[in-house]
């Protein structure tokens, strides 16, 4: 199992690599840290009694460029999940493999485990590598502060993220039989379900009933939470939803796949 | 028909359809493997081989019909059926990155109590593949030698073939059916069968016990290599002055006349036939037994006039 396991995360390795080393710029050209960075250090030397208005000066410094930063980096994540999930199968057809895979003695349901275990473990490897890039820095600054939101926020944008790949990657793949346009697919895809149902929620919700569902939902985990911001508590919630209906059909579909 | 205690058939095929969309690509197959045996689909491009192939490895379903690979279902005993089986495609597919070493470590992941390192080892010096080149530098030949290293090395009881020979040169052919396919049945003959499917019947001759001919999907004739050798022969007939009308025979496919030889084709040479040949005074009469390629060729040609006529 390892060595097929290894084997898909081999296959993608340029995407999450590239990835990887993309986080990295910001950090070594100093973009990110700047002159916060030194303001850190310098409170921190300060201890026991460090100089409290210059770590707020770092961690505002800090935060506003991390903010600006990071609906791009997920944007960047969700299109590299993507590219490692639809080539999960994609890479299959694309080098006529995948009779040879499916003659093998294991069923699909193990291929299918195997495939998701190596596509959680690079993202667990493209998360781990981040945590070591910013989100040790975020802590430290968190923790001086006792306010980390960003960071709680973001790390489950960075999840949903992963799981909204998967699942449309996975399924495109299966129906296309290929990479390159089941990569256009799966990208446009949530958008186009998204703008269906906005109109539908619109329609119908709105007319019928006076509201729309979505503001109910969003008002009740806004003052439940009061974690994450609106919108990426919105983004979860729809990833979530389409993780859980877009992943089991695309299952289904390579479990009844013929080739 | 068999009773429980009986050892299955490798293979088995009752009234199989696979349907595409409109087109019908088998039509009511049925055919027989027992063990042991080495067992030829032969058919023209588009006969509905490679859709059978597919269907006994679950890779497609049957629209109607049963097929049993040794006595299992093979949807229902997905990896029971798969552990026993050795499949070599018509596309040889690989993971271009991978050198020969991994992918056979790769393909050994899948079977690693089965897999016969010494044998997969005796094979690469065979072919003299060298396990450190990559696939993508590999010509079409090597990768068709790894393809079935990949398949013979976890020693299945079953070698499903699919046209494996097409695209390569006839030196490597010769190697590929002679070398590897014989010495993988003598391994264990009364357990190890071979079902293969091509279109180049004469690169396998030696080697078929017995074989089905397909033409758009159906089964034309099912005969063992032995009787079919005996029964369909090329008679060849020279007579002193103009020779005589042929009467209508049954058993006769074809007849050409060149000048005082006549040759017939017949499907049912036997003792009666050869006298009431030999009822015409021929000069010198003889029969020579076809080649699998020449019944191929005949039985093909039979199929399309019999088609023309309906």
């Amino acid at each position: 199992m390892i060595r097929r396991v290894l084997k898909d995360m081999r296959e993608t390795w340029p995407y999450w690599v590239g990835l990887i080393a993309l986080l990295l710029v910001p950090i070594t050209t100093g973009w990110i840290y700047g002159e916060s960075q030194g303001l850190f250090d310098k409170a921190l030397a300060q201890r026991p009694k460090p100089d409290y208005e210059a770590i707020a000066r770092a961690y505002q410094n800090f935060r506003e460029a991390w903010q600006r930063i990071l609906p791009y980096l997920a944007l960047i994540h969700y299109l590299v999940f993507l590219l490692v999930a639809v080539s999960l199968f994609g890479a299959e057809f694309k080098h006529q493999t995948m009779a040879r895979l499916l003659a093998q003695p294991v069923s699909r349901r193990r291929i299918w485990s195997e495939k998701s275990l190596a596509y959680l473990l690079i993202v667990s490897v493209v998360f781990v590598c981040e945590w070591f890039i910013y989100g040790k820095t975020l802590f430290r600054t968190g923790r001086l502060y006792q306010a980390w939101d960003p960071m709680i926020s973001w790390i489950l944008c960075f999840l949903s993220v992963a799981a909204l790949a998967l699942a449309s990657g996975t399924l495109t793949s299966l129906f296309l039989r290929q990479t390159h346009t089941a990569f256009w697919a799966a990208l446009v895809l949530p958008v186009l379900v998204f703008l269906v149902l906005t109109a539908g929620d619109a329609l119908i919700l709105n007319l019928v009933f006076g509201f729309s569902l979505s503001d109910w939902i969003l008002n009740w985990f806004y003052f439940r939470s009061g974690l994450t911001s609106i919108d990426l508590c919105l983004f979860d919630m729809g990833a979530v939803l389409w993780f859980a209906l877009v992943y089991p059909l695309a299952w289904l579909k390579f479990k009844k796949l013929e080739v | 028909m068999r009773n429980a205690t009986e050892t299955p058939h490798a293979i088995e095929i009752r009234d199989l359809v696979r349907r595409f969309g409109r087109t019908e690509a088998v039509k009511g197959l049925s055919l027989t493997v027992r063990p042991g045996r080495c067992y030829g689909l032969f058919g023209r491009n588009g006969a509905g081989k490679t859709t059978t192939i597919k269907c006994l490895l679950g890779h497609l379903r049957p629209t109607a019909g049963r097929i049993a690979v040794f006595g299992l279902n093979p949807l229902r005993h997905e990896v029971a059926v798969k552990s026993r089986i050795g499949y070599v495609p018509e596309v040889t597919g690989f993971y271009p990155w991978m050198s020969a070493r991994s992918m056979l470590d790769y393909a050994a992941s899948f079977r690693p109590q089965q897999w016969n390192r010494k044998l997969e080892k005796d094979l690469l010096e065979r072919f003299g593949l060298d396990p450190a080149k990559k696939i993508n530098a590999m010509s079409k030949g090597m990768r068709a030698q790894l393809s079935l290293i990949c398949a013979i090395a976890a020693e299945p009881d079953l070698l499903l073939l699919d046209e494996p020979t097409s695209g390569l040169d006839p030196i490597v052919r010769r190697d590929f059916i002679q070398t590897v396919i014989g010495a993988y049945q003598e391994g264990a003959p009364e357990r190890r069968t071979v079902f293969v499917s091509t279109h180049l019947i004469g690169e396998f001759e030696g080697l078929i016990d017995e074989f089905t001919i397909m033409d758009e999907g159906r089964a034309v004739i099912t005969l063992e290599s032995d009787a079919a050798r005996e029964r369909y022969r090329k008679v060849r007939m020279r007579f002193e002055t103009a020779p005589p009308a042929i009467p209508q025979m049954g058993g006769v496919l074809s007849a050409k006349t060149d000048g005082r030889a006549v040759e017939l084709l017949t499907n049912s040479w036997s003792p009666e036939l050869e006298s009431r040949l030999r009822a015409l005074r021929p000069e010198d009469l003889s029969a020579e037994p076809l080649s699998l390629e020449e019944i191929f060729v005949a039985t093909g040609r039979l199929a399309q006039s019999g088609e023309k006529a309906s």
